[in-house]
């Protein structure tokens, strides 16, 4: 064994984190390979340089003991601890306001399971996504599409099933780094084939929005970064204007006059204070007669409001709990939110892995415009109804899909310093080619 | 003349930061330097080096990014605006020691 090996080997050993071995190493190497070509210009012989640069770096063991010191994978406590804050204060207002029998006990499942999934997230390699395949995403889409055909159920398991989409959709953005014409193609069909999928679904108004602004915002990070090179103008525009295009005519042809009834009680409730406006007017006089901590004033027409179902425990179960016990509980809650958003954009500039990036920006947006709504709905403003605030919120069998993608997003945290963009492979190998 | 262990310690954040505030580096180049640059007073050894500048990439005071030179993919360390303030406050802080010292030693 050569010397450089022997050494490289002896460090690593010291470093208990596998994962963390080949990135430290590498650099390691580098540095030696420098010292023995410098030593070897100066006139000794290969061997002897090789040998000398290897002396020269010191004990591997004490090298191999301070770098496992430096790296040690932990999670990200502060955004784990607002995690649990959102789930377990949302589970106290289901279990204190929310019709108990039957929201509360499938929320403890739902939430139990997402546990589950958060720990396989979290110690998943997340560098995988680069490696799906770019035929991968279709296969979903065409799935997501047939599904709502076979029953309600499955067009609800496919509702549920599209807010995964971006993430798929993550590795053909990252693949636009190439600069190659093919790869922007196929990304931009995937977006369209995403909002193919979101336009099948019976939330198609929410996910269509969804995947504009989630799928949206990737692709603008790619533009900003210069990844489509000459193309962006094109690009950015050929990624936007089918989208655009296809939810313009979604509301043109799909748009039932209930629904547009429903639109206009939502932006102008005063025009239907007894019909289509009166979720909104009920909700707002919540929010406007609540006092900043207890319990605020209760009329007639608020009383009927209450009464247990859907409209109290899921889509406006923060009102109810700001009227029942204050504003305070918006500050904190607020506070919360905030509080894991900045960490949200701070582990987004610190990470110098595009993946990484990516893969925070996709669930930081998916998350922040569900957040966004849902805190809209609930001081009046319903415009368009998405699934509630991840963890917080009743969200059905979506709260597992939601823990996954924490813990996918924990995951990025846990090997911000040691995941690099030359470590990932792009594609899986095949026989007919091999590419980085 | 050989210079105690001790006294380079405590100064290496602040002796790397200050040549990456010049320029990006790799590892190697911020060794060979520091030699040149301290006439070979300063003989970081890699085994300090490494450990030392992922500690500060840890800390946000320095950021790193791949470049391909010649075919070989080298990690490369560039200093952050967290960074610069850190080295500014280091400096101050080093500038008050050295002062105190030259007072102390030059009554001797």
């Amino acid at each position: 064994m050569s010397d450089i090996r022997s050494f490289l080997d002896t460090v690593s050993r010291q470093i208990r984190w596998k994962r963390a071995r080949a990135p430290l190493t590498v650099e390691l190497e580098n540095h030696i390979i420098d010292r023995t070509e410098s030593l070897t210009e100066s006139g000794i012989s290969p061997v002897e340089a090789e040998a000398q640069a290897v002396r020269e770096m010191g004990d591997p063991e004490d090298i191999g003991l301070a770098l496992d010191r430096v790296h040690r994978p932990s999670p990200n406590w502060g955004l784990l601890g607002c995690a649990a804050a959102l789930l377990l204060s949302g589970m106290a207002l289901m279990w204190a306001l929310g019709d108990r029998g039957t929201y509360f006990q499938p929320m403890l499942i739902y939430s139990a399971l997402g546990i589950a999934a958060l720990i396989v997230g979290y110690f998943l390699d997340y560098t995988l996504l680069a490696g799906i395949p770019g035929w991968g995403i279709f296969a979903v889409c065409g799935v997501l599409m047939y599904l709502p055909i076979l029953g309600n159920h499955f067009m609800t398991a496919a509702a549920q099933l599209c807010h995964m989409l971006p993430v798929l959709f993550i590795p053909l953005v990252y693949r636009t780094r190439s600069g190659e014409k093919k790869d922007i193609i196929v990304m931009l069909a995937a977006f369209i084939a995403c909002q193919l999928a979101a336009g099948f679904s019976h939330q198609w108004m929410s996910l269509s929005v969804y995947m504009i602004v989630v799928c949206g915002g990737l692709v603008i990070y790619a533009a900003l970064n210069g990844w489509f090179r000459k193309r962006t103008a094109k690009t950015v525009f050929g990624a936007f204007a089918p989208p655009a295009a296809m939810f313009a005519l979604l509301c043109t042809v799909s748009f039932s006059s209930l629904e547009r009834r429903l639109m206009e009680g939502a932006l102008f409730p005063e025009d239907d204070p007894m019909g289509m406006g009166w979720v909104a007017l009920r909700v707002r006089e919540l929010i406007g007669t609540s006092q900043f901590i207890g319990s605020g004033d209760t009329s007639e027409l608020m009383e009927s409001f209450l009464q247990p179902g859907e409209l109290r425990s899921v889509n406006h179960l923060l009102a109810v709990a700001v009227h029942e016990y204050g504003y305070i509980l918006l500050i904190i809650l607020g506070a919360l939110l905030c509080a894991a958003g900045a960490m949200l954009v701070r582990g987004v500039r610190r990470q110098s892995c595009g993946l990484g990036k990516l893969t925070m920006l996709c669930i930081g947006l998916c998350f922040g415009l569900r957040t966004a709504f849902y805190l809209l709905c609930n001081l009046g403003f319903t415009f368009i109804t998405f699934e509630g605030i991840p963890l917080f919120s009743y969200c059905g069998k979506l709260t597992v899909i939601d823990m996954f993608m924490l813990g996918i997003l924990l995951s990025v945290f846990r090997t911000e310093s040691i995941t690099r963009d030359s470590g990932i492979k792009l594609r899986i190998p095949s026989p007919k080619s091999h590419t980085a | 003349m050989k210079i105690d262990k001790s006294l380079l310690s405590g100064s290496s954040a602040m002796l790397v930061l200050k040549l990456l505030a010049e320029r990006d580096m790799y590892g190697y180049q911020i060794i060979e330097e520091l030699s040149a640059r301290s006439q070979n007073v300063f003989e970081m050894k890699s085994g300090t080096l490494y450990p030392l500048l992922h500690t500060l990439e840890q800390k946000g005071w320095v950021s790193a990014y791949e470049q391909t030179e010649n075919g070989r993919e080298r990690r490369y360390y560039a200093i952050t605006e967290d960074g610069r303030r850190r080295l500014s406050e280091k400096h101050e802080e080093w500038e008050q020691f050295a002062l105190a010292v030259q007072r102390v030693m030059g009554g001797a």
